[in-house]
């Protein structure tokens, strides 16, 4: 595997690398695609959470 | 005629705003490239309301709030369902910016060749067609419910306006003017409530008001989305909205990357955000003008905006639905101009011509495909069931995009084997009366193994044409002079 531009600042495409994700997978490699997906997973659980407490809001 | 001079006043001068606006910045639009793409030079704040303002149209506002009107919060579904598809766009961002390319349908000709390349630019100018009749004639009912004038002046008005600027400034003038019509949209979403919850006696006289099924999230009052509905429509529109025609435009016209991912990603988390509002107002209306059959429930939008809202107001409210149909439409209108000039009159029609022939077809195109939009309203049925139906054909050819980007041994053969089986599949099984849930499932099974079995079946694309694809999509705009080491990857 070469060490790439992208793989030193992270922005390697988790899509593009999907199918040989097994060997390639390294945190710092696809830094930004997980960060990004897991605060807009975070961002989805604020909201059903947020529209769940409204319901029951008096 | 139900509208005040006041609420006149606000209506012509937001239209007139609007239309100054867009012909202001189509001064410095000049190549097609400005035209179709901005120039790939957006920031950020400018692709949230892109992302906002192209996704979110009033139908969808007064749908929601029909359907909270008879199912209470779970009525937020009919949309929310889509909350489940938005991180992924923060993954899919990067692959449109660094494919480099005008359209989705360059993609398909360097993925699949030419021939599914002209397909898809078909089947994307009947979709986008399609969708500003829906928009069109969805707007134009809730307008002409409101003010009373008819749908047909509401419709012409509306076209007019984000066909002129449209036309002058492309994506330029459609993505600045939708920065400012998102903010409309986010006031429609919420400028009902605090008008109408004081009158049912705040939160604690919707709970006295209502029964406890209405405060359900999940599975509540209404109970017309079951579970593997849920499933099978996530699946669906994750696979499809790849396929979406506009996807080019709103997840890759950034200055960065970054801009990108935000715009696309947190853009629809303002729609979200507004989809409460809907709820809300919904919710609000069973209370306040109960006992609408359920085949009238989505008036009960306009009718609790008419019954709360203070002249002048109501003209905002009015202002603002407009917005939400120039905002759509003008995007699509651009959208519909590039597949055409770049997809087929270029290529096939009249190569070789200079950048400015092919700037004014964009403009003839766009005139073009907004009256076709305007048949499109004229002899759909009803709006809901085109909705559905655009929604259900999509993945036909999502199905190809995805593993396009993913797998470079799939090929045109498997291609054309996924989307004419996935589609023959679809409507034979739907012919038999099976759900539209099972037909999704199946189609998207079928589309699946057809495009595997025929990439092994069918000869490999050029080697050096895939290794320049996947090297692209490794290497983000602007290092280009990484990709010889990205192609040899």
């Amino acid at each position: 595997m070469n060490n790439t531009h992208e793989d030193q600042n992270g922005q390697a495409s988790l899509l593009r690398d999907l199918l040989k994700l097994r060997s390639t997978f390294a945190f710092r490699r696809y830094r930004v695609d997980v960060i990004g997906f897991i605060v807009a997973w975070l961002f989805v659980l604020a909201f059903i959470a947020f529209y769940w407490f409204l319901s029951k809001w008096t | 005629m139900n509208l005040s001079a006041l609420d006149w006043c606000v209506i012509v001068a937001y239209l007139g705003g609007i239309l100054a606006l867009g012909l202001w910045v189509s001064r410095g639009v000049t190549n097609s490239k400005k035209f179709f793409v901005g120039d790939r030079a957006f920031g950020k704040a400018i692709m949230i309301a892109q992302a906002l303002g192209t996704g979110t149209h009033s139908d969808q506002a007064v749908g929601v709030a029909g359907a909270a009107y008879t199912g209470g919060f779970s009525g937020i579904w009919y949309q929310w369902l889509w909350i489940f598809t938005t991180p992924f766009y923060w993954i899919l961002a990067p692959v449109f910016r660094r494919l480099r390319l005008v359209t989705t349908a360059d993609f398909f000709q360097i993925r699949y060749g030419r021939c599914y390349a002209v397909m898809y630019t078909l089947f994307c100018l009947y979709l986008l067609a399609l969708w500003q009749g829906i928009a069109i004639k969805g707007t134009s009912e809730t307008v002409s419910a409101i003010t009373g004038l008819p749908e047909w002046s509401i419709s012409v008005t509306v076209a007019a306006i984000f066909t002129i600027y449209g036309v002058a400034g492309g994506l330029v003038a459609a993505a600045v003017t939708d920065f400012v019509q998102g903010i409309f949209i986010v006031l429609l979403s919420f400028l009902v409530i605090p008008f109408a919850l004081p009158r049912v006696g705040g939160f604690a006289g919707l709970h006295h008001a209502l029964s406890p099924s209405y405060f359900r999230v999940f599975g509540g009052a209404g109970g017309e989305l079951s579970a593997f509905n849920v499933v099978i429509l996530v699946l669906s529109g994750l696979v499809g909205i790849v396929a979406q025609p506009h996807m080019m435009a709103v997840a890759s016209t950034g200055k960065t990357e970054w801009n990108c991912r935000i715009g696309w990603t947190y853009g629809n988390f303002v729609k979200r955000l507004c989809t409460i509002g809907w709820t809300l107002t919904g919710v609000l209306a069973a209370v306040l003008i109960p006992g609408l059959a359920f085949s009238q429930r989505e008036q009960a939008f306009g009718m609790v905006v008419r019954l709360v809202l203070p002249a002048g107001l109501i003209g905002l409210m009015t202002a603002s639905l407009m917005a939400t149909v120039m905002a759509t439409c003008s995007s699509f209108m651009v959208d519909a101009a590039a597949l055409f000039t770049e997809n087929i009159y270029r290529p096939l029609i009249a190569p070789n011509k200079n950048d400015r022939h092919y700037l004014g077809v964009g403009r003839a195109a766009s005139v073009l495909i907004t009256i076709a939009g305007f048949v499109c309203a004229a002899t759909m049925p009803s709006v809901v069931a085109a909705t559905v139906h655009s929604i259900s054909i999509l993945p036909f050819i999502g199905v190809t995009f995805w593993i396009g980007i993913i797998w470079p041994r799939a090929n045109r053969y498997g291609a054309w084997i996924s989307t004419v089986a996935s589609a023959i599949v679809f409507f034979a099984v739907k012919d038999h009366g099976v759900s539209n849930a099972w037909a999704s499932l199946a189609s998207l099974l079928i589309g699946f193994i057809g495009i595997i079995a025929g990439s092994y079946l069918g000869a490999p694309e050029d080697p050096a044409r895939m290794r320049r694809v996947f090297g692209y999509l490794q290497v983000p705009v602007g290092d280009e002079h990484l990709l010889p080491e990205a192609e040899s990857e």
